[in-house]
């Protein structure tokens, strides 16, 4: 059966260390000044003394109606077997046009290879040989999760069933494949 | 169609576009011919990929790691799979290893100053030259005024068997670690208290958890941060207290304390448990003494007083105080990790293991625990199964210094009667220098420490290098403190180089290899156990370094623990099979500690006759340090997680991610100097100043401001780091706490708009 | 948190480029237009119209192309374009639409080009091989109308092409928004299609500058305007504020509204009554605020997804 995988970003664990930032940069040869992910504070909420403040990762939500693969003249943008949103660096030409169609900012042309480029799952170079995505293992404050929602044991599936996860800007119709748990922060 | 029929078309393209000469390049500049990395290409060729096991060195905490080598490059680094305390996790300064390796910025050939101090002039030397020049410096100082004129200082680490071993047999009496501005204070108590400083905390088992200052998410270990974090999932409570909101506070309930009261808070929460009963009477009758002088010590720290002085409300000094107590014994009030706050830090310190006594969370699971190395279990018959100690390498004795340290470290009747020998203070070594009080240092070697940005009053440190015959200083960078350098030894990095097993034992033994993952990248740096028995043998000191190499001297190390060299090479860490975590108390709660506390008495003092003896304060008392006037705000300093200390600020990738710091400022502060976020800002310490942005927060004390530490760098050969951002410590006057500690939260400092 | 590390850095993806590109498209269908219309339709003769219109049809359309292409991450890989295509995207077939508009632009004003030369022939000289040239010319001219009328759809199609390229990005507020709220009937279209007239009425009124009576353009151009006008204000009146705000206010109200539309209307109704000759301001400025209209568009769209 084909997989459906997902990450599971718990933000109550986050502590914003960025050592998923610099895992990825080097994984997937991301240039200076480049990111395929990076997890920013999301401000800091309430005024003295009471106050709160959470981290939220960012990186391509892996849209199960991906805008970005839709408005992509060549095909280059495309959903795998699995489902993941990836990238064929031999057909792109660089026209961005899935950059301005991405809500989530999740797109770059990458400066070395002038192909657009975003977080991939680590698709080829983990997910695919059974290991997790390189931010996952090293997620320091252990708020990522990975897994298949297809398969109902998956840590992924059974951590869902619990908790509630939600997408981002789910007006939009995307249906992301990213589930950003809000349990234990405020808002 | 597949990865492998794709590589092939694609260098076949890449063929024939070679075959016509100059356009490839600019072809190529646009990416578009000769683009062959795609993933799945290398997908395809990742099964080259080899993985060599070691340890990181991004911080000093040497986290074992997976290493990731391709092509004969290290591409990337993961933590080691096998460890499940770190469960594979490295944070984000490991993570950045590779950028530090082949970053140009690094320097590549011993160098020898030739222009002015200060001036940057160096000439690019031989080894031999430069150990030459070194051995005839430092026996022209050892011979016009001994070999105690000679001072030697490092972050303390496998590197000082080595490093030390030159001072030493040259009769220096004057070696120090960087420790004094670090835990030191923490480490006076726990030796006071226990006689013993390896103790830890078993965060991960905890159920109450109250942080003075301790920043586990962003002055990362990360055994210790994964174990707050599992803590914190299975619900543990935890309290932060800390004048600004850290990222640690932000997973708990923020107490922004004024700076400096900590102990009122600990006194008060013994005044609350002694007056409620809430402390464990049992064990503190049976492991402990001196509490009676305590309780009188205490017996008038209420929470009303307590209020006054922490700025923190008494119902929640007595709340917190009750769930602290009812959480009894899996709860922890953490001793804290960088301690030098005030001057009199190690009282603070010793309250905090006094309070946590009186719950007895000693050897038990969730409280805190001795470190269990091979020759601690060798006393339980039921772990000496385990107990695989290291060897080490034999050394001859060292000559007997003819004068007494420069720091009064051991001098009985005096502060110095508590201060480790092992550590020293080490800014005693500019004041020597400037003042040659007691006598004068007049040669300094320093191994991987930066005391221009690490210690505080850096103008004064400037001064001392300017005074010195000799400043020699081995680093992997032109540091500020190796640009005033007159030699300048380059290091290999921790990815190049073998060293010492690590004994990393916590709750079991464990042993850590580091071995070199690459062959050298800049051919002419060497590691450090080479230059150091290198430069022993140019100076006649050989016999101090007899080990043919690293593999040779690891072999040596392991031949007691059964270990081959090949077997901790291919497992990289090691701990006994089958050992499970071990606490003598876990299931007696009355067993003996006489192997914990390995004072005299075989008693957690309390009340220290050492202390008694050395400060005339056997218990800890209460010292109210000034509070700022309107006007001037405390200047307090922290950790962040994407760099480390005065290391990183010029790694590539953590330069990329965060190049400078700002200043953290209250809102209202703001408002009331008209001050917006963003503002750049002179920040004045009365005598000295430093320019930086303003950051605009309300997530701190009105009456304070704080920084990140490790900027404002003055040597321009970090090119990324160079005249970025605030240098506290040149804000920071130089004053030297009651046991030799840096003091650090007790500067006050105005603010006005550049 | 001090830092730096987080904020996502506002990148605009297509930035000036792009914009022009938009706006040379527009104005290469308009001039299309103008010159083909002329020569289908018009009783009256307009050859400079109708070479200036096809002449700048060409220039424009192959420089942005030009744009198009330089402001590709990989510019040397654009005819993967044409390889790979997918119906489903809007600039997939655009390339083609687009391709299509420049060849017939280029083979109409080469017959233009042709004709034009022809009629100078014969008034001029009748030497053996010019006129062999030109007969060969005057064969092919039979070919002129299909071109130009086949041409007519493709440059509708260029026109309203550049604004279906950024309305078909569902997920961006402002590209996305409908005409008069009506989902599936997309704003930016039709008000790319009535701009790119106008630009290339105005332009190719601007290349025929003195070749006597052009009110009937001017009449066109001001029913274009005041149509644009309209258009304008339902896009204000939809839209949330926050589109109209900071730097871009600045370009929309000044550059669109005063100089783009304002202006050239007031001064055309002024010109007309008092029978003086504006073309090249009215035009200019017709122009110009075309240029600006894309440029807002183009950033507005991304600065406030
Ligand atoms: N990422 C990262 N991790 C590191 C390091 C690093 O540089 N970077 N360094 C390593 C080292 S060497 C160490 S020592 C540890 C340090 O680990 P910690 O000691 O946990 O780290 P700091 O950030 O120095 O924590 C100091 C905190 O104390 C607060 N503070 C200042 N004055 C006072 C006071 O008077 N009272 C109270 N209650 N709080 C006060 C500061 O605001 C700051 O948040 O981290 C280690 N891990
Ligand atoms: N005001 C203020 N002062 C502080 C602090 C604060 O928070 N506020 N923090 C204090 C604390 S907790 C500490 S621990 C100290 C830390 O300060 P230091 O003891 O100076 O240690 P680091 O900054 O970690 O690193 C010192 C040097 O080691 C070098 N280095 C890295 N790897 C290698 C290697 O493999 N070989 C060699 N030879 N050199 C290497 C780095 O380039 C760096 O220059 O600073 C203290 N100073
Ligand atoms: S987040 Fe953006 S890049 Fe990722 S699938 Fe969705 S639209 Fe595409
Ligand atoms: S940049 Fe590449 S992936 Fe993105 S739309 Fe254009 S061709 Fe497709
Ligand atoms: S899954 Fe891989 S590509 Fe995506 S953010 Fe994580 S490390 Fe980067
Ligand atoms: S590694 Fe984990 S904890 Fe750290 S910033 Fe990334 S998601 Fe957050
Ligand atoms: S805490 Fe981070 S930098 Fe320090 S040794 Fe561990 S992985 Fe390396
Ligand atoms: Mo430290």
């Amino acid at each position: 059966m084909a997989k459906k995988y997902s990450m599971i970003i718990n933000l109550a664990k986050c502590i914003g260390c960025q050592a998923c930032t610099v895992a990825c940069k080097f994984q997937n040869k991301v240039p200076e000044g480049q990111f395929r992910t990076k997890t920013p504070a999301n401000g800091l909420k309430g005024t003295y003394p009471n106050v709160s403040q959470y981290f939220i990762k960012e990186a391509c939500q892996m849209c199960q109606k991906a805008p970005c693969v839709s408005v992509c003249p060549t095909k280059a943008s495309y959903y795998n077997e699995d489902g993941v949103v990836l990238i064929d660096v031999d057909k792109c030409v660089g026209c961005k046009y899935c950059m301005t169609a991405c809500p989530y900012d999740a797109r770059f042309l990458n400066k070395e290879t002038g192909a657009a480029d975003k977080c991939t799952f680590c698709y080829e170079l983990k997910v695919s040989k059974g290991e997790k995505p390189a931010c996952v293992s090293t997620c320091v404050g252990g708020a990522l999760m990975f897994g298949d929602l297809n398969d109902p044991l998956s840590e992924a599936s059974q951590f869902l069933a619990k908790h509630k996860g939600e997408v981002r800007k789910p007006e939009l119709g995307t249906h992301p494949n990213v589930n950003y748990i809000y349990e234990g922060v405020v808002k | 169609m597949n990865g492998g029929e794709k590589m092939k078309r694609r260098n076949f393209l890449k063929g024939i576009l070679y075959g016509t000469g100059g356009t490839v390049a600019l072809v190529g500049g646009f990416g578009t011919f000769n683009y062959l990395g795609s993933e799945k290409a290398e997908a395809a060729s990742q099964d080259l990929e080899t993985t060599v096991f070691s340890s990181c060195e991004m911080c000093r905490n040497q986290c074992p790691i997976a290493v990731k080598v391709k092509d004969g490059k290290v591409c990337k680094i993961e933590g080691h799979p096998n460890d499940a305390a770190f469960g594979g996790v490295i944070c984000a300064r490991g993570n950045a290893g590779p950028s530090l390796l082949y970053d140009p910025q690094r320097i590549k050939k011993p160098m020898i100053r030739i222009g002015e101090r200060g001036e940057g002039k160096f000439k690019e030397v031989s080894w031999d030259e430069a150990y030459t020049y070194i051995a005839d410096k430092l026996y022209n100082v050892k011979d016009q005024y001994g070999g105690e004129a000679i001072a030697l200082a490092s972050r303390k680490g496998p590197h000082d068997w080595f490093f030390r071993s030159i001072g030493k047999a040259l009769g220096s009496p004057n070696v120090f670690s960087h420790e004094a501005t670090c835990p030191m204070t923490r480490s006076v108590a726990l030796e006071t208290t226990f006689g013993n400083e390896a103790i830890a905390a078993d965060y991960a088992n905890t159920k109450y958890l109250i942080s003075i200052g301790r920043n586990w998410f962003e002055g990362i270990h990360v055994a210790q941060t994964r174990a707050v974090s599992k803590a914190l999932s299975n619900g543990a409570k935890l309290v932060v207290l800390d004048p600004r909101f850290s990222v640690t506070a932000s997973k708990g309930e923020w107490l922004p304390i004024k700076g400096t009261t900590d102990l009122a808070f600990v006194m008060a929460m013994a005044n609350i448990m002694i007056r409620e009963n809430l402390y464990d009477q049992a064990f503190i009758s049976q492991y402990a003494e001196g509490f009676d002088k305590w309780a009188e010590e205490v017996k008038d720290k209420t929470p009303e007083w307590a209020e006054q002085e922490t700025g923190i409300s008494k119902e929640k000094i007595i709340r917190i105080t009750r769930e602290f107590a009812a959480a009894k014994p899996k709860a922890i009030l953490d001793f804290g990790w960088r301690t030098a706050y005030t001057p009199n830090d190690y009282q603070l310190r010793r309250a905090i293991l006094i309070v946590n006594m009186m719950i007895g969370n000693l050897e038990v699971p969730g409280g805190y625990y001795t470190t269990k190395p091979a020759n601690f279990l060798k006393s339980y018959p039921d772990q000496a199964a385990y107990a695989k100690g290291l060897g080490s390498v034999a050394q001859p004795s060292f000559p007997k210094a003819s004068k007494g340290r420069i720091d009064g470290t051991g001098v009985k009747g005096t502060p110095g009667q508590i201060i480790p020998t092992y550590d020293g203070a080490v800014g005693k070594i500019a004041e020597s220098i400037l003042t040659e009080e007691p006598y004068a240092i007049r040669a300094w070697l320093v191994h991987r420490f930066n005391p221009y940005i690490s210690l505080t009053g850096s103008t004064k440190m400037i001064e001392a290098f300017k005074k010195l015959d000799l400043l020699v200083t081995c680093d992997v960078y032109m540091t500020d403190t190796a640009y005033f350098s007159d030699v300048v030894l380059p290091e290999c990095t921790y990815l190049e180089r073998y060293e010492p097993i690590f004994d990393m034992s916590g709750l079991t033994p464990k042993y850590v290899i580091r071995q070199p993952a690459v062959p050298l990248v800049y051919p002419d740096t060497k590691p450090y156990w080479q230059i150091y028995k290198e430069l022993g043998e140019k100076m006649g000191l050989g016999d101090y370094f007899k080990f043919k190499d690293m593999e040779d001297y690891i072999t040596q190390q392991i031949a007691p623990t059964g270990l081959t060299l090949a077997q901790i090479k291919e497992l990289g860490v090691w701990t006994p099979p089958g050992m499970n975590a071990f606490y003598v108390r876990a299931n007696d709660s009355k067993a003996s500690l006489d192997n914990v506390l390995s004072n005299q008495r075989k008693k957690i003092e309390i009340f220290s006759e050492e202390v008694e003896e050395a400060t005339k304060q056997g218990v800890p008392k209460y010292i109210s340090h000034p509070q700022p006037e309107a006007g001037k705000f405390r200047f307090v300093q922290g950790k962040v997680a994407v760099h480390t200390n005065a290391g990183t600020a010029n790694v590539p990738i953590l330069n990329e991610l965060m190049p400078t710091n700002t200043l953290w400022m209250n809102t209202v502060s703001c408002k009331q100097l008209g001050l917006n976020d963003g503002d750049e800002v002179v920040i004045s310490s009365g005598t000295y100043e430093q320019k930086g942005k303003l950051k605009m927060t309300e997530g701190i004390r009105p009456d304070s401001v704080f920084c990140y530490h490790g900027f404002g760098r003055i040597s321009p050969e970090l090119k990324r780091a160079f005249g970025k951002g605030i240098h506290d410590n040149y804000l920071i006057p130089h004053e030297i706490g009651e046991v030799g500690n840096a003091v650090t939260s007790t500067t006050f400092v105005t603010v006005r708009k550049a | 948190m001090d830092v730096i590390w987080g904020v996502s850095v506002d990148e605009v993806a297509w930035g000036g480029a792009i914009a022009f590109y938009l706006f040379l498209a527009g104005i290469a269908g308009g001039a299309f237009l103008t010159a083909s219309m002329t020569d289908l339709f018009s009783k009256k003769q307009y050859p400079k119209v109708i070479q200036s219109g096809a002449y700048i049809a060409i220039v424009s359309i192959i420089v942005g192309l030009g744009l198009l292409v330089v402001d590709l991450g990989r510019p040397f890989s654009f005819w993967k374009l044409l390889l790979h295509v997918n119906m489903g995207s809007v600039m997939s077939i655009g390339v083609f639409i687009v391709s299509g508009f420049t060849g017939l632009s280029v083979v109409y004003g080469v017959l233009v080009w042709l004709n034009a030369a022809a009629q100078k022939q014969i008034r001029i000289t009748s030497a053996n091989t010019e006129v062999a040239a030109t007969s060969v010319g005057q064969g092919l001219q039979a070919f002129r109308k299909p071109v130009a009328g086949l041409g007519i759809l493709f440059s509708i199609g260029t026109a309203t092409y550049t604004g279906f390229l950024l309305s078909a990005v569902t997920t961006n507020n402002f590209w996305h928004t409908p005409f008069m709220g009506i989902e599936g009937i997309p704003f930016l279209p039709i008000l790319f299609l009535v701009s790119a007239i106008s630009t290339g009425l105005a332009a190719t009124l601007i290349g025929a500058l003195n070749c006597g009576d052009l009110t009937t353009y001017k009449k066109i151009d001001m029913v274009l305007i005041i149509l644009e006008i309209v258009l304008i204000f339902i896009l204000y009146l939809s839209v949330k504020p926050v589109f109209f705000s900071g730097s871009m206010a600045v370009l929309f109200w000044l550059g669109v509204v005063i100089l783009g539309l304002m202006s050239p209307l007031l001064l055309s109704i002024y010109s007309l009554a008092k029978h003086k000759n504006v073309i090249l301001p009215v035009c200019g400025m017709v122009v110009i605020g075309g240029f600006c209209l894309r440029y807002f568009v183009v950033y507005t769209g991304q600065l406030f997804k």
